[in-house]
């Protein structure tokens, strides 16, 4: 289950309408979907679907949001922008340097590695069945404890399941990179490149002698072995060296056709290259004499029967575990692994943290400490400070003292789970004002949630006040109205409280609870003719095959789209104060609200107004 | 899967070890950013690189709101969730068909793999440039969805527009070759000559096909594997969803020789040769994980067979949207130049995902050749007169100093008839040897490996010019991989698009940018 009912979740209104599209695209698109299905001619005031596709997208924990002060806008993670601060492994708490970090393909280079079967993070660990438990002290057991290993505490996974061990404790990673799955060590970089280069000079002074002066020439048998342009492999083509071969064949083929003039038959093939349409000048016909790569060496492999039988032959006899699964294969640095020991140890990726800004404005809305360990921030815009929160529950439900308290033995829960269909079930909404103004609220729902099963939605009292944030001591001091909803003896709420139309239910200093009344749908399901799809193998009854007729997944949740509008008076500066800690800036005139009928000087009346989805429970089918 | 042996008994040393770690990360300031987005998955990294910093699917437990973590709830690793849409569809980024598309998810969709690309893979400290590998064929409100996402949420400044199948040959060493793709919902093949796509054609016969073919197969072994093993489960839901298709298929799916299909097809389909069919253990039960079904190793094979060769559908019932890929194949060179055809019929590139399945390439390389030997490619003229199989074979061999009746016919088309025929007469000559019959253990060489030999000895005969007119199957590190290396030797001529223009006026009204 996504999250355990009665939840809320907001909506970011960012996704139909922010500055990401071009208005061109926007205006487009906004007419394709107008022409496609009859809708409402307002598309503001359109019904927030929760069950549509989009919505997973645009739907938000609160605590996942912030606050442009600037914009007076809800901000979700799609609608900033980041810029990265520093680098750091979440393994060993280090901090890695920006040039380190893209040599190192943004992974720790140290001790830290991920199991490649669970992901888990893995212990070095000795050999030597006399150190339980090594754990590094001192210099003199670096020295004498090895070889080491790799081991997954969690799976049981370790390197020598491949065949590696490491001769060091340190810089495990970096030690990976130069042996092969079997132990056997790869020869160092830059003497696979030395040995290409030569190699591929060769070729191409016996190819075209007249481009090289006579001192220059090879000799007669000088790399005669490689003129037989041998493209058949003799081992599997291995993806990496095959890209080695490649690139270093091309800057060979631009540096021909570099330094020969325009008149060579080394004409600009190459640049063609890029050309996506790959329109060529009719008269270019000097290209066609160019070379492409002839073997192994330059890059050129052909496909090889041999090696792919091999293939079959050892999935044939391994079976289902000698084979990874997909989860496992695209976490591979080589995501085209086929076998268990084809994988490697993964280090671990690095993380970053980031400041966050607003894409409209960009005034910074979150700005995390720049220490590694620092989990704390320096500015961090919550949108929980700005707008109210919107918590629900069934009000048969046993009021806990706080949240995720167990409740007392004897005391049924509600059923959240299988709400029944046809009763009205009444829940408690309670709006919270984080606000240092009170706020009038508007709430409205559709009286029938969307989608096959139509549940019915009563607010009782869709429009009230919550008071301000203010001093906590004010409430204790202030009179503070009877706490109906809390009061009450368990088990019997509803009995000493009637909710009435148009009536709060409850009201404390900065918080106001409404009845929501709910009368959950049936699912039908309907008889349709498809019942027995024909598999008849054709290639068109995609529709049908192997299609389920019954529910989607969470279609019988029961979420509640509701739409929130706040109206409040504030004074101009004082939320700009509080909010960014700086002085006032000139940024009021872009406020949302209009600042229409301010009678007081320096009073200010704003708007906000947002989608909120509630998640009040699955309905019990049957 | 814990597996605990003693290390000490471990096997570790196989011919298929992989290599020891990357040529070195190469992500220096000026490298761009390369991007490969197809239907199922996004391959993101950076130019210079081999492979791809990241590889991201669009499964449905990607497309979850923030906050639910019901995919890594223990419950949920057992996939009791049913399908409900069409075969595949919820995995997929977008469909090729516009009809029905939500343009709005895509965006949704492509937004959220890139961030996690950028947030988790790429951490830049500044935007860049953006090399980028879509379907030329892509319609272009998708190409715009993509490029909206790119400039309005990653702030990229330029992107440049690259065709894959160009980069897939450049991938492979080559600049030209016809290149197969072998996708999601279908299999593009384009006929590339010297970097340009000279011919294009699509079949439906492709990944989508197959997992689905894959996940019937599973449910009949399944229902079979229930109704042998006793009454109480025969009531157990066998319905196969498209996750346990796939993951078979990336798996175990494999693909017979020629000689094997044939074999296979002779005798009759239920007294399967039980003796050479090692039986394969799979979880499959979604209520009992730990119960297993066991369906026979060749069984595996048989999804390619259906879905992209067509075996058991009668060539007429075929439309021109689903033709078997070694039939499309050959329709293309056949409406090919000479020159160019003679080029491309020998570097027959592969790439798509459905590409890795072993045995694949090899077969189709293996088909294509027969056809080319069977038929020849005068079926599309029909002057002069066409040259059934049995008349060739008795024919006697001729050199190329004697044309034949089909080499005069090419060459009054051909512009500068040089090379074209006297290749197509060579590959007539090579023919009997390739045709010998191969040996029929897995272990041995296949038939083509004797065309490689061909090839190299004509390769010789013909001093240094390239080879052509015979049929080789030549391996790409495929389109991402291409555009890593085009990216880092930063050649010039591309399609770019520019942040500021695009903003401000879309992609134009003017000629496509595919040109
Ligand atoms: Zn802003
Ligand atoms: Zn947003
Ligand atoms: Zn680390
Ligand atoms: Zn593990």
């Amino acid at each position: 289950m996504a999250q355990s009912f009665p939840y809320t979740y907001y909506s970011c209104p960012c996704y139909d309408a922010s500055g990401a599209i071009p208005t061109s695209i926007a205006a487009k698109r906004a007419s394709q979907l107008s022409a496609g299905s009859a809708q409402d001619d307002d598309e503001d005031e359109q019904t927030f679907d929760p069950q549509s596709s989009r919505a997973n997208y645009s739907l938000f924990p609160i605590e996942h949001l912030l606050y442009c002060a600037d914009c007076k806008q809800i901000r979700c993670p799609r609608c900033v922008t980041e810029e990265v601060l520093c680098w750091f492994c979440p393994s060993c708490q280090l901090e890695a340097g920006s040039s380190a970090v893209r040599g190192d393909g943004n992974r720790c280079q140290r001790n830290c590695l991920n199991c490649p079967v669970c992901i888990a993070p893995m212990q070095v660990s000795s050999l030597k069945p006399s150190v339980p438990n090594y754990q590094l002290s001192d210099e003199e057991a670096r020295g004498s404890d090895g070889p080491w290993i790799l081991q997954c505490l969690y799976c049981q996974w370790t390197s020598l399941d491949i065949g590696v061990h490491f001769e060091k404790i340190s810089g495990i990673a970096k030690q990976l990179l130069d042996i092969k799955n079997g132990g056997e060590l790869v020869p160092p970089q830059r003497e696979r490149d030395k040995d290409r280069k030569l190699k591929i000079d060769l070729l191409d002074k016996r190819r075209h002698p007249d481009d090289y002066r006579p001192e220059e020439r090879p000799k007669a048998d000088e790399g005669k072995h490689l003129q037989a342009d041998d493209a058949a492999p003799t081992e599997p083509v291995d993806f990496d060296e095959q890209y080695a071969n490649l690139l270093a064949f091309y800057r060979s083929q631009l540096s021909r056709e570099k330094s020969s003039n325009d008149h060579s038959r080394h004409s600009k093939y190459l640049s063609r290259l890029l050309s996506a349409t790959g329109r060529a000048r009719s008269n270019d016909t000097k290209a066609r004499t160019m070379t492409e790569a002839r073997n192994v060496d330059e890059g050129l492999t052909l496909v090889s029967s041999k090696f792919e039988a091999l293939k079959i032959q050892r999935m044939k006899e391994g079976g289902w575990e000698n084979t990874v699964d997909a989860t496992q294969r695209l976490r591979q640095i080589n995501p085209t692994v086929r076998f268990s020991s084809e994988l490697r140890p993964l280090p671990t990726h690095l993380r970053t943290k980031r400041t966050k800004r607003c894409r409209q404005c960009r005034q910074i809305l979150s700005r995390p400490e720049n220490k590694v360990v620092s989990h704390r921030y320096k500015i961090k815009l919550l949108a929980l400070n700005q707008i109210p929160r919107l918590s629900i529950r069934a009000l048969a439900a046993p009021p806990l003292p706080f949240p995720g308290a167990s409740l007392a033995p004897g005391i049924t829960p509600f059923k959240y789970d299988s709400l029944s269909p046809f009763s009205t079930t009444q829940y408690l909404l309670t709006l919270t004002n984080p606000l240092f103004d009170p706020i009038k609220v508007t709430l409205a729902t559709p009286s029938m949630t969307s989608g096959r099963i139509q549940s019915k939605i009563t607010v009782l009292c869709p429009q009230f006040d919550v008071g301000a944030n203010t001093d906590v001591w004010d409430e204790a001091l202030g009179s503070g109205s009877a706490r109906r909803g809390d009061a009450v003896a368990p088990g019997g709420p509803g009995a000493q409280a009637q909710a009435e139309a148009g009536k709060v239910w409850d009201k404390g200093r900065n918080w106001t609870s409404v009845i929501l009344e709910v009368v959950p749908g049936r699912f039908v399901p309907k008889d349709d003719k498809t019942s027995a799809p024909e598999q008849d193998g054709g290639v068109d009854d995609d529709e049908d095959y192997l299609r389920s007729k019954g529910l989607r997944e969470d279609e019988d949740v029961l979420e509640i789209p509701i739409f929130v509008r706040i109206e409040y008076e504030t004074e101009s500066t004082a939320v700009e104060d509080r909010e960014r800690g700086t002085a006032l800036s000139a940024s009021l005139g872009n406020a949302r609200g209009d600042s229409r009928g301010d009678a007081g000087k320096g009073k200010e009346r704003r708007e906000e107004a947002f989608w909120c989805v509630l998640g009040v429970g699955r309905i019990a089918l049957g | 899967m814990p597996a605990t042996p003693s290390y000490l008994t471990r096997s570790t040393s196989t011919p298929f070890a992989s290599p020891g770690g990357s040529y070195g990360y190469r992500s220096t300031e000026d490298e761009s950013i390369v991007l490969e987005i197809g239907a199922r998955y996004l391959r993101g990294g950076f130019s210079g690189e081999p492979q791809p910093r990241c590889t991201l699917a669009f499964p449905p437990d990607e497309q979850r709101r923030v906050g639910d973590y019901r995919a890594f709830m223990p419950t949920h690793a057992f996939r009791e969730r049913r399908d409900t849409g069409p075969w595949g569809e919820d995995h997929e980024l977008w469909k090729m068909d516009l009809r029905g598309q939500d343009l709005g998810l895509v965006q949704d969709k492509l937004e959220r793999a890139l961030r996690k690309a950028y947030n988790e893979h790429f951490l830049l400290d500044k935007p860049r440039k953006v090399l980028l590998s879509v379907q030329t064929g892509l319609s272009r409100p998708l190409l715009e969805t993509v490029l909206s996402v790119l400039f309005g949420s990653f702030m990229v400044p330029v992107v440049t527009l690259m065709s894959p199948a160009v980069l897939v040959t450049a991938a492979a060493g080559l600049r030209s070759g016809l290149v197969m793709d072998i996708g999601w919902a279908e299999t593009t093949i384009t006929a590339v000559y010297e970097f340009r796509e000279v011919k294009m054609r699509r079949t439906i016969r492709a990944g989508k096909l197959l997992s689905r073919d894959m996940g019937k197969m599973l449910e009949h072994e399944w229902e079979q594997h229930n109704a042998q093993s006793g009454s109480l489960r025969e009531a157990e839901d066998t319905h196969v969803t498209f996750d346990q298709a796939d993951e078979v298929l990336c798996r175990m799916g494999w693909c017979m020789s020629m000689e094997e299909a044939a074999s296979r097809s002779k005798q009759d389909d239920a007294s399967s040769n039980t003796e050479a069919d090692t039986p394969i253990s799979i979880p499959l039960s979604r209520s009992s994980p730990f119960s297993r079904v066991s369906i026979p190793f060749s069984k595996f094979a048989l999804p390619v067979e259906t879905a992209l060769f067509s075996t058991g559908t009668p060539p007429h019932e075929l439309d021109a949207h689903d033709q078997p890929l070694p039939i499309l194949a050959y329709t293309i060179l056949q409406s090919l130049p000479v020159a160019p055809r003679d080029i491309c019929m020998a570097r027959l590139v592969f790439t798509g995902g459905c590409a890795h399945i072993p045995g694949l390439k090899t077969r189709l390389t293996e088909e294509i050749h027969t056809l080319v030997r069977d038929r020849g490619w005068d079926a599309v003229r029909q002057y002069p007169p066409k040259i059934t199989p049995r008349q060739r074979s008795e024919a006697p061999k001729q050199r190329s100093d004697a044309p034949t009746a089909a080499q005069q016919s090419v060459s009054d088309e051909q512009a500068n008839g040089e090379n074209g025929a006297l290749g197509t007469a060579e590959l007539r000559d090579s023919l009997p040897e390739v045709g010998a019959p191969p040996s029929s253990s897995l272990g041995s060489e296949r038939p083509h490996a004797t065309l490689a030999a061909e090839a190299k000895r004509e390769r010789i005969a013909e001093k240094d010019g390239p080879v052509k007119g015979v049929v080789r199957g030549v391996e790409s590190l495929g389109a991402w991989a291409g555009g890593s290396l085009m990216g880092t030797l930063r050649t010039g001529g591309r399609v770019e698009i520019e942040r500021e223009k695009f903003m401000r006026e879309g992609l134009g009204n003017g000629a496509g940018v595919w040109g």
